[in-house]
């Protein structure tokens, strides 16, 4: 057969599209034999395909594979409001404190306000506030009567506050996560302040203890490096272990975790404690923190002061040397227990410990009296080092307890069996509606119908190869979107082929009823898939999980049946018509 | 050359039959828009809030045992149905309740922690139903901390977080004794607020431990659970028929600028009409209207739409052909006919799929195809009655507004 170049050349496009196609398709295919070994046991070849794919993979949904799907919502409001609670509370004491005669000071929150209400017997309230102390809260005076004052909190501080507290509630989650040592969880935002976590593949004995790790609050202890310190973690003898590395006298590891587990088999002296410390390397060519590694550290135990009486940390400038410092403050309880803790032990490391890991130990130069503490850092590294180090830090300590309750909105758990249970279903339904339609298409339009057959061939593989490039996940709804794609993909076969059939009616020759057809119906197909794409777009702004890969399946089958369902089946008439009289049509 | 000419070659009146049909959709679109008010449609918990349970059970648990089970676990609105397929018996236990706290268990719950701490306030949650926020008296911690100055000193602090730390294993204790097992109260905040926070028993873990202590070893597991707080309930309801909308808003744009404006109101009428429609069989099947039926109306907007355009199409290249020839009524209704074998078929094979998936996909997906399906044969019915009759009525509307008639200035000149 001789058939025109401009042929060729297409075929020859579409066999590559597929073969590309097939390629992306591979790692998935494979992943469950070989994705979970270390790179090293994989076959050559398996790594050659992944290397070349650059990791595209088909992710299998929660709803296919078991595992958890929690959605929390950040209650920023309730956080303000029990701040304004203790603000209340503090206001009142101090007027109490400086004004001893005036009686029935009454300090209240305002219900469903961002504000508080002083009222008093008889007293102008403004004489009894100290200004300094509300500048302080962040608290702005806002009218009121001869005996009420209104405070409001700053409108930009409570803005700040909510995203500030969204964002630290999401790096919280994950911190605990990882620390769990169990399957990656996908953490991401969703709207104003709600937070999903995703944990495919997730034990079902893990479930209760990941939502337990999630829901507690972080801790945040001041604790004082033993003076033993350095000649206990010198002289102890941890087991050797893979991840540890022993040369030197103090063992470190980049895994926390595991660091740990071996530490909490070490005796310690009375009222101490072995916890490990972060120690970040920096480098300095990319001017960015490479690597955590992680070191013993004896802490005395038996500390109260916690995160919690922190009001904040900013990073700042050391007016005499330049170098970033960390200021830190402490509400009044706070103060105290931190003017004691700093005037007993002056001239030691003082540890920050975080969820158990010491995050810094800063030395103490003097007593600290006035709950303002300035924490300098390291003297060795770069202004670079030193200012990234400060953020890390002041970041710790803002975030030392959940900076807001979060409440759980929505909570999916599936077992692995009817994970199992719904992939088979699923891939059943695929298959039988394949096979239906093919043959319902083969019957009605002979030869012709044999042309969509592979073009809806071509579109399933096109479909799958997408999502692998997209690395989409993969739902049961999104299986469903691709049935329900095979069956509506058919549509520009038969509205093209109608039309052929339509034109030979009129009775003019094959050819010209062939591009008739596919330049009259080209519009047609086009329109009709552009709008149910536009609602398609739409469910995938809206919808969640599960709902969103239908969306995609369906955005994606609109696009690859488009070319496959046009072009592919142009190819199988051309060939049937170039170069030969064909005065009938297998249609 | 096959019989699938045959169709084609026939031609029906559709145009004609137009006002019966019209009238038809009408009535129904309006008894569709009653029953959405009354009774209402029967929300999924995604929409109201609430939780789903799979439990598989082995096949000496038939669904009445199962209902008895679940009725003695003590929410009143649970219902039990049978799911799916899978080797053991799977059922679907439905309650509007996110927590272990029903009203009768909350006040036993309150009464509880105001005999163990007189005078601590209890603040429910209504979105987070498995948490209560306490805060105890001043009186419950002072008689404690008595002789504690406000020198500073340290006993005084150490002397109140025992006391906290007291007071909560106190709660805990008497929570546990009155039957709400798991429970844990925790101090939270500074120390002064005197603040402390129930966590109840997780649904998981209740319901998981009844059946276990209830039916013995019949019991094999709990597949999937799923609960959704009110509030987010209530946002994705609001979620879905803002996607609905814009869709149709969307669409309505497009097809006016790809189209005509005649051509808009036909094809959203017949859309609107399609979703009326398909809602209004859920409420009379009583099936539930969830997220996944959100899914669904927004492909059966697209299938319909689909439908619509060909027809559409069509429409436009017959009256730039005849510019003026033909009678606006003939040439609509041999554009429905010439496409109607297409119409046919496709509608064939996408119920072919969607067959299939309601039968073989599995419990969770199967009113995702009923919903389709419903769908698929209200929006063949609709693209060849509904919108191709709005058409006609917009440009008559349109005509009879402006002098110049539609033959000679045909919709087509201006695309």
């Amino acid at each position: 057969m001789k058939m025109p170049q401009s042929w060729w050349t297409r075929v020859g496009a579409f066999a590559a599209a597929t073969l590309v196609a097939l390629l992306l398709l591979v790692p998935t295919a494979f992943d469950s034999q070989y994705g979970s070994l270390p790179e090293e046991q994989q076959p050559g070849w398996f790594r050659a395909v992944n290397g070349l794919v650059g990791g595209a993979r088909i992710t299998w949904g929660l709803d296919l594979v078991g595992g958890l799907h929690l959605q929390y919502q950040v209650d920023v409001d309730k956080a303000i409001s029990d701040r304004l609670d203790r603000y209340a509370a503090q206001i009142r004491d101090g007027i109490i404190e400086s004004h001893p005669d005036a009686a029935g000071v009454q300090v209240d929150r305002i219900e469903g306000e961002h504000a508080l209400l002083i009222t008093t017997a008889s007293v102008d309230p403004t004489t009894l506030v100290d200004n300094d102390r509300l500048f302080d809260m962040r608290l702005i005076q806002a009218g009121g009567s001869a005996t009420t004052l209104r405070l409001d909190l700053d409108a930009e501080f409570v803005e700040q506050t909510r995203q500030y507290a969204i964002a630290q509630a999401i790096e919280t989650i994950r911190k605990r996560i990882d620390a769990s040592g169990v399957v990656e969880p996908s953490i991401t935002r969703r709207g104003e302040s709600d937070i999903i976590v995703q944990l495919p593949g997730l034990q079902e004995s893990q479930f209760e203890q990941i939502k337990a790790v999630i829901g507690q609050t972080a801790q945040l202890h001041f604790q004082m490096v033993s003076l033993q310190n350095a000649a206990f973690i010198s002289s102890m003898n941890l087991p050797a272990a893979d991840g540890i590395v022993l040369d030197g006298p103090v063992p470190t590891s980049a895994d926390p975790v595991l660091l740990q587990s071996l530490l909490d088999g070490v005796e310690t002296p009375p009222g101490t404690e072995l916890r490990v410390s972060q120690r970040e390397t920096y480098d300095r060519a990319r001017q960015q923190v490479v690597a955590d590694t992680y070191v013993p550290m004896l802490l005395e135990t038996g500390s109260e002061l916690t995160g919690e009486y922190i009001t904040g940390a900013i990073v700042t400038a050391d007016p005499n040397t330049g170098r970033p410092v960390v200021s830190m403050s402490f509400d009044e309880e706070g103060t105290r227990m931190f003017a004691r803790l700093t005037a007993e032990n002056v001239n030691r490391q003082m540890a920050i410990v975080l969820d158990g890991v010491s995050r810094s130990a800063p030395n103490i130069n003097e007593p600290i009296p006035n709950g303002r503490a300035q924490i300098s850092m390291g003297g060795g590294g770069s202004i670079d080092q030193t200012m990234a180090e400060a953020e890390a830090l002041s970041i710790v300590l803002r975030n030392g307890a959940l900076p807001a309750p979060i409440e759980k909105q929505f909570e999916t758990q599936v077992g692995p069996s009817l994970g199992a249970d719904s992939v088979r279903a699923g891939g059943m339904s695929l298959a039988i509606s394949f096979v239906l339609v093919a043959l319902f298409m083969a019957y009605w339009y002979k030869v012709a119908g044999l042309f969509s057959v592979l073009a809806l061939a071509m579109n399933v593989t096109f479909i799958a190869a997408g999502l692998a490039l997209l690395n989409a996940t993969l739902t049961l709804p999104g299986i469903a979107g691709i049935t329900l794609t095979i069956g509506m993909a058919v549509d520009a076969n038969v509205v093209i082929y109608e039309r052929i059939k339509e034109e030979l009616r009129l009775g003019v020759s094959v050819s010209k009823a062939l591009s008739a057809a596919y330049d009259k119906a080209t519009t047609a197909v086009l329109d009709s898939n552009i709008t149910t794409a536009i609602a398609g777009l739409v469910l995938m702004e809206v919808g969640s999980g599960p709902i969103r890969g239908f969306a995609v399946t369906l955005l994606l089958g609109i696009a690859t049946s488009l070319i496959t369902a046009i072009f592919v089946t142009r190819l199988g008439f051309d060939f049937l018509t170039i170069g030969r009289r064909a005065d009938r049509l297998s249609i | 050359m096959s019989a699938s000419e045959t169709p084609a070659r026939r031609t029906y009146d559709f145009v004609g039959r137009a006002r019966t049909f019209g009238l038809l959709s009408a009535i129904l679109c309006i008894a569709c828009m009653v029953l959405l008010v009354v009774p209402g449609p029967k929300y999924g918990i995604d929409f109201m809030g609430g939780t789903n349970v799979i439990a598989r059970f082995d096949a000496t648990a038939d669904i009445a045992t199962v209902r008895e089970s679940v009725a003695s676990l003590g929410f009143e609105d649970a219902s039990v149905q049978a799911f799916g397929e899978g080797d053991g018996l799977s059922y679907l236990i439905q309650t509007q309740s996110v927590s272990v706290l029903d009203d009768a268990r909350r006040s036993e719950l309150q009464a509880t922690i105001e005999s163990t701490v007189a005078g601590t306030e209890v603040e429910f949650d209504e979105t987070a139903g498995d948490r209560v926020y306490l805060r105890v008296p001043e009186s419950a911690f002072l008689s404690m901390s008595e002789g504690s100055s406000s020198e500073g000193s340290g006993a005084a602090d150490d002397a109140v977080l025992e006391r906290a730390a007291t007071l909560a294993t106190q709660l805990t204790t008497a929570i546990v004794t009155a039957g709400f097992e798991g429970s844990v109260v925790e101090p939270y905040g500074a120390s002064r607020d005197r603040r402390f926070v129930v966590q109840l028993q997780a649904l998981q873990s209740y319901f998981e431990e009844h059946f276990r202590a209830d039916m013995g070893e019949a019991f094999l597991s709990i597949d999937r659970v799923e609960t959704v707080g009110p509030r987010v309930g209530q946002q994705l309801r609001d979620d879905g028929v803002k996607a609905v909308l814009i869709s149709l808003i969307l669409i309505l744009v497009y097809i006016a600028i790809r189209f005509d404006i005649r051509y808009a109101p036909g094809a959203v009428l017949a859309l609107a009409h399609d979703v009326l429609l398909t809602l209004g069989i859920f409420v009379v099947l009583r099936e539930e209207v969830s997220l996944t039926i959100v899914a669904a109306l927004l492909t059966i907007v697209g299938y319909s739409l689909n439908d619509t355009i060909i027809n559409f199409d069509r429409i436009r290249e017959n009256l730039r052909e005849t510019s003026g020839r033909e009678s606006l009524n003939s040439i609509v209704n041999r554009s429905i006919n010439e496409c109607l074998s297409r119409t046919f078929l496709t509608a064939f094979t996408t119920l072919l799929a969607i067959v299939v998936i309601y039968f073989v996909g599995g419990g969770l997906i199967r009113t995702f195809a009923l919903a389709m399906g419903i769908g698929v044969i209200v929006g063949t019915y609709s693209s060849i009655y509904i919108s191709n009759m709005m058409m006609i009525m917009t440009t008559h509307f349109i005509e009879s507004r402006k002098p110049v008639s539609l033959e000679k200035h045909s919709p087509s000149a201006e695309v």
